[in-house]
């Protein structure tokens, strides 16, 4: 049985802020290496681009780069969230997530500064999050999710970037084995983890990638799992970079299969599949993260190989 | 008690050979996966909906296969993080250096995934890093710049006694010279049955360290023929160390440095500025 729930939830804790600056230039730029996407400035989305190690604006209608802001000290940006006019980068190289506010709208007159690194790190030096791979803000309650894929733990961070509290979850099934993406349900009140499980152990010990579903303060709820310990009940093989709709549909990007997979909530069944394997404009080749619009119904998704570069499956995560 | 027996007889010797492999590959060793994580069809799931051998796959679909865990995000649950990497390319011919226009090397290009590589190989080492497909010679007569397509050799394969055999023949994704013609034949010429010398025989064992000469085809670099490191057994049209003594070849470049160092895999090998 791939969905297996349970419920309860709990409280939190908080902390200090920080503020530094450092001004970035914007410039056009080509999407080499998208990893991570988010909403941007009106009509826009932004990418973290491994190869450039910068931060790449994309038109949401031509899916062109506009401008782009480059990290400080070739960084290595991955996890990235936005929050008004702030973007948050996490930053595998410093280990920090990088806090940068965007001024202006127009390509050609977009301001970059950076702020702060989240969790009071100084800017310049190294922070304490092992892999900042993966970013979710909570507009709603103010909160900063970010997930450490080294330590296994999910960082909890204030509105002014403030460390609030941190869950890692040990021991029993709703342990985090390798996981590499995660997404906030603001509605719910949940984070969803997507996890690669164990591989090792041979098959009957191996535990399947599942999508994991915690409170806010850790409590593990339910999880959809992407098959049985030998690969039958099958759903996925493995997910990454996940988004949420209000009326509790699931979108995973799943890296392997060059797909999208809608899935809901409550049940943990598969409702859809969209987009296929391939390199042809609006095919999906490891795509790493997906970006549902809510108000058009589109999704974005951020596609590392293949034509690498932001694709659109329109109108695709409308409600049936 | 006889369907019992059934029940675990059959499996056990319809997927027993893919047991017997697990010693010797190198992803068992490092993080305890299972032949399941690269060759199970991700479509249909675990050997119930398919096994899917790699060689019946695009170089583009097999990057995505290795990348799947070497992007970066992956961390193993013991703890070890798979290297992060990115493909060798050139996505877009004129934005920047130029020299093999668009071009993309795969992983398997360079890597291999299961070890021993070449049969006979008797060092007892198991490939840990998995590079070293023995890679021919770049052979430019005619001033065309160009990568040569890389012979991989097949463990198991019939080797037509020349030592290798011609294992995947559909490396479309690139490898073709910048003729525009794909497969061009000009491209991908076959090294000569005695040019074996010119083939980077040894696999890589462990960490390149230096530039230069290291010694058994386990340099990034190689300055004197057959030019059989890592790097410049492809390049023509380099900067540095290219795979010949031609014009610009240039032997001196940090010589006391792995190409590594500025040039990072995980960001595609794009120099950093070093």
């Amino acid at each position: 049985m791939p969905f297996r729930k349970a419920s309860w939830q709990f409280a939190a804790l908080a902390a200090l802020a920080i503020s530094l600056v450092y001004t970035g230039s914007p410039q056009a730029q080509t999407v080499q290496n998208p990893r991570r996407i988010a909403e941007g400035p009106v009509g826009q989305l932004l990418v973290t681009d491994r190869q450039f190690g910068a931060v790449v604006a994309v038109d949401m209608d031509s899916l062109e780069p506009i401008w782009s802001f480059p990290l400080p000290q070739e960084g290595n940006p991955f996890g990235l969230a936005t929050w008004n006019r702030l973007v948050f980068v996490g930053n595998t190289e410093t280990r920090n997530v990088e806090v940068y506010q965007i001024q202006g709208a127009q390509a050609d007159k977009i301001k970059v500064t950076f702020k702060y690194n989240l969790g009071d790190t100084p800017e310049g030096e190294v922070g304490p999050i092992g892999n900042p791979i993966s970013i979710a803000v909570d507009r709603k309650h103010q909160l900063v999710f970010v997930l450490d894929g080294f330590a296994k733990k999910i960082n909890v961070f204030d509105r002014k970037g403030a460390f609030a509290y941190a869950f890692e979850p040990r021991g029993g099934d709703d342990t985090l084995l390798s996981p590499v993406a995660l997404a906030v349900d603001e509605t719910r009140r949940e984070v969803l983890v997507a996890d690669y499980g164990d591989p090792s152990g041979g098959f009957s010990a191996r535990k399947p990638a599942r999508i994991l579903i915690y409170d806010y303060d850790g409590n593990w709820l339910a999880q959809i799992d992407g098959s049985d310990s030998f690969g039958g009940s099958f759903l996925f093989a493995r997910v990454q970079g996940m988004a949420t709709s209000a009326d509790g549909r699931i979108f995973a990007a799943d890296p392997l299969g060059g797909r999208i997979l809608v899935l809901d909530r409550n049940s943990g069944a598969l409702l859809e599949v969209l987009g296929t394997q391939g390199q042809e404009p609006g095919q999906l080749m490891l795509p790493l993260d997906v970006f549902f619009d809510e108000r058009t119904g589109d999704l974005y998704v951020s596609n590392n190989q293949g034509a690498r570069r932001v694709e659109v499956l329109r109108g695709a995560g409308r409600s049936r | 008690m006889r369907r019992c027996t059934r029940i675990v007889l059959v499996p056990l010797l319809a997927c027993g050979w893919l047991f017997l492999l697990l010693p010797q590959v190198a992803h068992a060793q490092i993080g305890g996966m299972t032949c399941i994580e690269c060759h199970a069809d991700p479509l249909a799931g675990g050997f119930h909906g398919g096994f899917r051998p790699l060689s019946n796959l695009t170089n583009d679909q097999i990057d995505v296969v290795c990348l799947s865990c070497h992007d970066g995000s992956y961390t193993n649950p013991q703890g070890v993080p798979a290297p992060e990497a990115a493909v060798h390319q050139n996505k877009n011919p004129g934005a920047g250096r130029d020299e093999y226009g668009d071009f993309k090397a795969g992983c398997r290009d360079c890597h291999t995934t299961h070890s021993p590589l070449l049969a006979g190989d008797e060092s007892g080492n198991t490939n840990l890093k998995l590079l070293g497909p023995p890679v021919p010679e770049a052979v430019s007569t005619d001033g065309i710049a160009r990568i040569r397509r890389p012979i991989i050799v097949d463990p198991n394969g019939d080797d037509g006694g020349t030592g290798r055999t011609r294992f995947e023949d559909d490396f479309q994704d690139g490898w073709e010279c910048n003729s525009g013609i794909p497969d061009d034949p000009a491209c991908i010429e076959m090294d000569p049955p005695d040019a074996l010398d010119h083939v980077r025989r040894l696999v890589f064992y462990s960490n390149i360290t230096c530039t230069p000469n290291c010694g058994a085809g386990n340099d990034w670099a190689s300055s004197a023929p057959p030019y059989n490191g890592a790097c410049n057994s492809c390049h023509t049209r380099a900067s540095h160390h290219r795979r010949d003594d031609s014009v610009g070849g240039d032997h001196s470049h940090n010589v006391d440095k792995a190409c590594s160092q500025c040039h990072n895999h995980n960001a595609g090998w794009v120099n950093k500025g070093g």
